[in-house]
């Protein structure tokens, strides 16, 4: 009876995300009530975000994560005691500093293999990582969350998987979200908000676009993203269309990469831009915005602050 | 007087030495032919006089100045070098080829004036190649090209004159009439000119003077008739050039196969 | 006379080029908006027209007719149609001093000054180099610059792979090292202009000198020309005018090679001639490209090294043919 709703839920999901990703996203996702109950036993068969089907025999014990949202997830279930390897970029929360490390953008394999882990869980990737670790006999599930849909999503599968319940956490998370979206819908203005992902090379300006867990940051926030009838993602915009679109804010993430708000004060004609003239560039915290994770809720409430201060204060 | 002046001139490549002691001078009004076989450094001697080779010992003096301490620009309107290979891939006109000639005497801002446009249309005159002026230069003939390098060494205005075979890519009528314009232009603009030439026959016919030179001396530099004699020819070209005289001049025959096998076989 | 029209077509050119650069954006602006624009109207499409395109299509034009100017000049010296500003490794040079700024953490505006020093650096130890083997013959120089290239290609390559800043930075160190007109301020655009003036009044002086150098270096020399001072000069104006062009759009190819060796075939083979027509026709060329850049996959703009690289290799090829000669 467990195996065949398995399966079926996961359809569910994965159907339910597809379709609230672009308005509402977190709001579609409800597990049922008879998952929660079997999120506590294996064997148990989940399907991942590459939609592959993964037989998970018994409970993990030596848990390998390969993404800092993974990690995040882990220890928020209470997995974190078993996480024996984690990336290197895995520093949230602060006791994942001290777990092994096993490689950052390239996975160093031996590393992972020599921990013997019973379960790895990873980001995607292109260069057959996964492919290469799935035949080195490990068990490995990719979980890639992109979008705030993908939260609720990645935290009953990651439940499913490590025998925690994902359930409640989703159902948090979820309550946290409406919170938010509820005070900022009495807003009397809806600001026009850049968020500047990467200017490294003025030609070719990133920002975040539908599906996009930023993107979705914004709605939530109650702001209006300059890019939300882009094609993609992560599009790229010139310095004209910026400027002809005039934000009446601007988001930076606080890392060492990222431009500072007076150097983008200071860029050739962006003068004329509302959010300059009135000094309205924003920071926020790399971490909380570019993982989605179990903190979302926490991201929400920190980026409406930016956008509404006058309902955060 | 002596335009040009090499004394004791020692001077090669790398690896090897060409000249080994060589004094030679032209006067205005000579013109100067410079035989000698394959080999014997007649185009390093040009070379060393025109002041784009370095004597190792000796010296060369233009017009009464040193060459060693003479810049480039100086030389160059003392002395015009025309060289034996002239090849190039831009479409230069011959006129704006003849133009080149006044390098050395242009103006810091390089532009050509009156008295250059006048130097060059001379020149042209002068080699009978005005109505080459127009004509590309990587589209005429090896012979009107010949002329134009010779018309632009002529531009040069310079007081001497160095050919490297100017009559090499050239007819028989054109040989002529080539050199007995250089002949003509040397003695009524008072250059000096020397000319390495192959055929000793042009050398005899309109040369004021020889110089004969082997293995990187001078055998014998005098007038052609002295130079030019059955004995030289022999022990410097070897066998098989007859020397007879015409109209009171040595000229030098190719001896047909068959006469040189009875005189082998003679012994 | 032919000259003259030849001369007046490409500044009408030139007008037309710019113009159009100036109407197409990736923001749609009306034409009546444009011209009340560079009137000085202080809206948004003010700010647009006149801080971000107008400098930007003037950029382009400098930097292709100052790549033009300098192919014409070495074109002239090394008597080979087939050179090239980059061929004496300025582009090794300049890329190298880039991606050492990227690596080693300096502001961004420092990047072009460090590809410029660059640059001129390259040019001066390929004239070193040259010199090695006694006399400076243009073989030696073109050798030099081959040897030089590979290896500071092999050094950019080992920057690349070995700094993590870089891996950040990866992309926008790619994009310049393929060629584009980043966004340029006017100041910036005024410091290069006078730079790429300075270099072309050098060349326009060493043309008659380069002329002589068609027969070869020694007939050069006899014609009057002082050899390694001329080589030393021509080095000289091309880095400046190299360094100029590489500093604002990182590396253009083609532009160098194909506009002088077309305009030969118009012009004849006078440098000063050709040089002085390069200049608006390497120009137009830039501001096409740069043009064709910004709208053939908008709104991604590509490097507009791709676009001179797909359309000057085929034009160079059919010039090739045209001349049906083997350069060496």
């Amino acid at each position: 009876m467990r195996f065949r709703f398995a399966p079926v839920l996961a359809v569910l999901l994965l159907v339910a995300s597809a379709c609230g990703a672009a308005t509402a996203p977190v709001q579609s996702q409800q597990p049922s009530p008879t998952a929660t109950a079997a999120a506590a036993a294996f064997p148990t068969t989940v399907t991942d975000f590459q939609n592959r089907s993964v037989t998970v025999a018994q409970r993990p014990e030596r848990i390998v994560s390969i993404g800092p949202s993974i990690t995040e997830f882990l220890f928020a279930l209470g997995a974190g005691p078993r996480v024996v390897g984690a990336d290197d970029f895995s520093d949230e929360p602060a006791a994942a500093k001290q777990v092994e490390k096993v490689g950052g953008i390239k996975v160093n394999f031996e590393k992972v293999v020599s921990l013997k882990p019973d379960l790895v869980l990873s980001v995607k990737f292109s260069d057959g990582t996964i492919e290469k670790l799935a035949s080195a006999g490990l068990l490995v599930l990719v979980v890639d969350p992109q979008s705030a849909g993908d939260v609720a999503r990645t935290a009953i599968l990651l439940g499913r998987a490590v025998g925690s319940d994902g359930n409640a956490m989703a159902r948090d998370i979820q309550k946290r979200i409406d919170d938010v979206r509820a005070k900022t819908s009495t807003a009397t203005t809806k600001p026009r908000v850049y968020h500047e992902i990467d200017a490294s090379d003025p030609t070719k300006i990133f920002t975040v676009g539908p599906g996009s867990y930023i993107h979705d940051l914004i709605e939530i926030a109650g702001g209006q993203n300059i890019a939300a009838r882009a094609a993609s993602a992560y599009p790229q915009l010139s310095a004209e269309e910026i400027l002809r679109s005039d934000p009446e804010i601007i988001v930076l993430a606080a890392a060492e990469y990222s431009a500072k708000p007076d150097q983008v004060a200071a860029r050739t004609g962006w003068s004329v831009i509302s959010a300059v003239k009135n000094k309205r560039i924003v920071t926020i915290a790399p971490n909380l915005i570019n993982r989605p994770g179990p903190r979302v809720g926490e991201a929400a409430e920190a980026y409406a602050k930016l956008v509404h201060p006058e309902l955060f204060p | 007087m002596s335009r040009v002046v090499a004394r004791q001139v020692r001077a090669g490549y790398r690896d090897r030495e060409v000249l080994r002691g060589v004094d030679l001078a032209a006067q205005a009004g000579e013109l100067v032919a410079l035989i000698g076989p394959n080999g014997a450094g007649k185009s390093t001697l040009l070379r060393v006089l025109g002041g784009l080779l370095r004597p190792t010992s000796g010296s060369v003096t233009i017009d009464g100045v040193d060459a060693a301490t003479l810049d480039r620009r100086v030389i160059a309107r003392h002395i015009a070098v025309v060289p034996q290979v002239f090849e190039t891939l831009f479409p230069f006109t011959v006129r704006e080829i003849v133009a080149l000639g006044r390098t050395s005497r242009l103006g810091p801002l390089g532009t050509l004036g009156s008295d250059d446009a006048r130097a060059v249309a001379r020149a042209l005159d002068d080699i009978g190649a005005t109505d080459l002026a127009d004509r590309r230069i990587d589209r005429v003939s090896g012979g009107e090209r010949q002329r134009a390098v010779l018309a632009m060494a002529l531009a040069q205005e310079a007081g001497v004159l160095l050919l490297d075979e100017p009559t090499a890519h050239l007819d028989p009528a054109h040989q002529r009439a080539t050199l007995e314009r250089v002949a003509t232009l040397a003695r009524v603009r008072g250059i000096a000119v020397i000319a390495v030439l192959h055929d000793l026959n042009l050398a005899a016919a309109f040369a004021s003077r020889v110089v004969l030179l082997a293995d990187g001396a001078v055998v014998r530099d005098g007038d052609v008739k002295a130079v030019i004699t059955a004995e030289l020819v022999a022990n410097v070209f070897g066998a098989g050039l007859r020397v007879v005289a015409h109209d009171g001049l040595p000229f030098v025959i190719p001896e047909p196969a068959t006469a040189l096998e009875r005189h082998a076989r003679a012994g | 006379m032919r000259t003259i029209t030849v001369f007046a077509l490409l500044v009408a050119a030139l007008a037309f080029s710019a113009a159009a650069g100036i109407l197409v954006g990736a923001v749609a602006i009306a034409p009546g908006d444009v011209l009340s624009a560079l009137l000085g109207a202080g809206d948004t499409n003010g700010t647009i027209i006149r801080e971000l395109r107008l400098p930007r299509v003037l950029g382009a034009a400098l930097v292709g007719g100052a790549l033009a100017a300098a192919g014409a000049l070495l074109q002239g010296m090394l008597r080979n149609p087939l050179a090239d500003p980059f061929v004496t490794g300025t582009s090794a040079g300049a890329s190298l001093g880039a991606v050492l700024a990227v690596a080693l953490g300096s502001e961004p505006v420092l990047v072009p000054l460090a590809a410029f020093v660059g640059a001129t650096a390259s040019i001066a130890l390929v004239w070193r180099l040259a010199r090695l083997g006694g006399r400076t013959t243009v073989l030696t120089v073109l050798l030099a610059g081959v040897v030089l290239t590979s290896f500071a290609g092999a050094l950019v390559t080992l920057v690349l792979v070995s700094s993590d800043r870089l891996a950040l930075r990866l992309r926008a160190v790619l994009g310049w090292l393929q060629g584009g007109i980043s966004v340029i301020s006017w100041s910036e655009l005024a410091v290069a202009a006078v730079v790429v003036a300075v270099g072309v009044v050098g060349a326009l002086l060493l043309a008659p000198r380069i002329d002589a150098y068609a027969f070869g270096e020694e007939t050069a020399a006899a014609l009057g020309v002082d050899l390694d001072r001329t080589t030393a000069a021509v080095l000289a104006t091309t880095a400046l005018l190299t360094g100029a062009a590489v500093a604002i759009a990182g590396l253009v190819g083609f532009v160098g090679l194909v506009i002088p060796h077309a305009l030969r075939f118009l012009l004849g083979a006078t440098h000063r001639r050709l040089i002085v027509a390069s200049i608006p026709a390497g120009a137009v060329a830039l501001v096409l490209a740069d043009l064709g850049a910004r709208t053939a996959l908008a709104p991604a703009e590509l490097p507009v090294g791709v676009i001179t690289g797909l359309v000057g290799a085929p034009f160079f090829l059919a010039l090739l043919v045209r001349s049906r000669r083997v350069i060496v």
